[in-house]
């Protein structure tokens, strides 16, 4: 049925209508003389019905026999469309001309993106593809991708575990996997003893390799021995392994941070922003914003996507930040540049313990403030020692 | 002296062109109808379509019922068909 509706759209018809005389007749005049009408129905006591270009003439003069009123009430099909526009002979020429640019520009590559690990930076990647041959604007038929992804696994060799180049119609997708080296805790190298790092109480002691060498609840101080790494079996050898496991300890710990009160501060006076849009090397609007010593160009680009397509245009966006001349700021700005610091240093120190009790010492001294902190909590315990062993094995 | 085979092929050949005269009418559920043999329309409206297939008369009753295509003594109706009445000319 779709066929033949194309057939018909490119010969061309007459969509139309018949009133009053006699419909059979007219209709049985028209399969005499081989009329082909389709769709033929009635509609509001008028026969419908559509009928060929040609076959439309000689319609009328059956319509005039079988005293029927005809009436042309569209006409459709390429043949009308042609004529409409018979005048405007740029038009199918811009057409062509549309329809073989596009052709040309889809066996381009126009947008490569880098998917998958996060080891290797997207424009170091980028910047090896564009050396062997793989950037916006290339022939697709000239990208080799098992030489690519060979190129890029000998750029990041250590650093990717695996690599393929994707092809999809004018765009690249760089797939990488990062390597990922065997888990130093998992190789079973010298043995070892797992030993206090710091004076402290035990609270638990979970024995993963090796023979548990303390108990709960008794007091350690730094060097003695939590996990041994040399066991006996019931016939006296000994054998020997890396000694593993998690220690809590309950210690008490001492945190001391001293800043000047005084410091002085670049403010920045003036921000430039500047946007630039980039396509295969060409940026517009041309020019650039240049820095000097009192000043500093921050640069950030975002690739253009539609939908979960990279285009291959990018927006830069380049601030510059003028400073002035150096400030020095007051001791409130002092103490609470001191109280950042300290608080990022507590953060950082005790980010996986937990903490019983807290004390906090301020103490100022000429022109610098000291923090003090005296803490007690709860915190893994453990450092390996390496066993000495002698020269009979033991 | 007729071939053994004439009177078989004969008789093969009357039977094809009796069934060629023959009016068929091939229904598809009750939205489409095929007649092959149809000489003329005898009567049409939306709701009935009479059709003249020697030696019979054919009448479709039904509602919006569409002509779609007539040549060759092959017509189409197309629509929602109801009923369907022979009878003789």
């Amino acid at each position: 049925m779709r066929s033949l509706f194309w057939l018909r759209f490119l010969r061309g018809g007459v969509r139309f209508s018949a009133a009053g005389g006699f419909c059979e007749r007219f209709i049985n005049l028209c399969h005499v003389r081989g009329i082909r009408v389709h769709d033929l129905h009635m509609q509001a006591n008028a026969l419908s019905g559509c009928v060929g270009c040609r076959d439309y003439r000689r319609m009328r003069l059956i319509a005039r026999q079988s005293g029927m009123v005809l009436h042309a009430e569209e006409k459709i099909g390429l043949p009308f469309f042609l004529h409409r526009y018979e005048k405007r002979r740029m038009l199918p020429i811009a057409g062509g001309v549309c329809f073989v640019l596009l052709w040309l520009l889809s066996g381009c590559i126009w947008s490569v993106d880098v998917a998958g690990g996060s080891a290797v930076p997207r424009e170091s990647m980028l910047a090896v593809m564009a050396e062997n041959g793989l950037r916006p604007g290339v022939w697709r038929k000239r990208v080799n991708s098992a030489a690519l992804t060979q190129a890029a696994m000998n750029a990041f060799n250590g650093k990717l575990a695996w690599a393929a180049v994707n092809i999809d119609a004018s765009r690249v997708v760089i797939e990488t996997r990062d390597y990922i080296p065997p888990d130093a805790d998992e190789t079973y190298g010298d043995p070892c003893n797992l030993v206090a790092d710091f004076d402290g109480l035990l609270l638990s002691i979970e024995v993963h390799s090796g023979k548990k060498a303390n108990q709960e609840g008794n007091g350690v101080k730094q060097g003695d021995l939590l996990i041994s790494g040399v066991t006996e079996n019931r016939y006296g050898k000994q054998f020997f392994y890396e000694a593993r496991g998690i220690v809590t300890a309950i210690h008490s710990d001492v945190v001391t941070l001293t800043r000047p009160l005084r410091h002085s501060t670049l403010p920045i006076q003036k921000t430039t922003r500047r946007f630039k849009l980039q396509c295969l090397h060409v940026a517009l609007p041309p020019g650039r914003l240049k820095a000097n010593d009192r000043s500093s160009l921050f640069q950030r680009d975002r690739q253009l996507c539609s939908g979960d397509v990279s285009l291959p245009l990018t927006l830069t966006e380049t601030t510059r930040a003028s400073y002035g001349s150096p400030t020095p700021t007051d001791e409130a700005v002092g103490a609470a540049l001191l109280f950042d610091d300290f608080t990022a240093l507590c953060h950082r120190r005790y980010g996986n313990t937990t903490l019983l009790s807290q004390t906090l010492r301020v103490v100022q001294t000429g022109d610098s403030l000291t923090v003090r902190q005296k803490a007690r909590c709860i915190d893994f315990m453990g450092t390996p020692q390496k066993i000495q062993r002698t020269g009979d094995g033991t | 002296m007729l071939h053994p085979a004439g009177p078989r092929r004969l008789r093969a050949a009357l039977e094809t062109e009796a069934l060629l005269q023959t009016p068929q009418v091939t229904l598809l559920r009750n939205s489409e109808a095929i007649v092959e043999g149809c000489a003329g329309v005898l009567r049409y409206d939306e709701t009935a379509v009479t059709l003249n297939c020697p030696p019979l008369m054919l009448e479709l009753t039904g509602f919006d019922l569409r002509l779609d295509r007539l040549q060759n003594g092959d017509l189409r109706v197309s629509g929602t068909v109801t009923a369907l009445q022979l009878s003789e000319l």
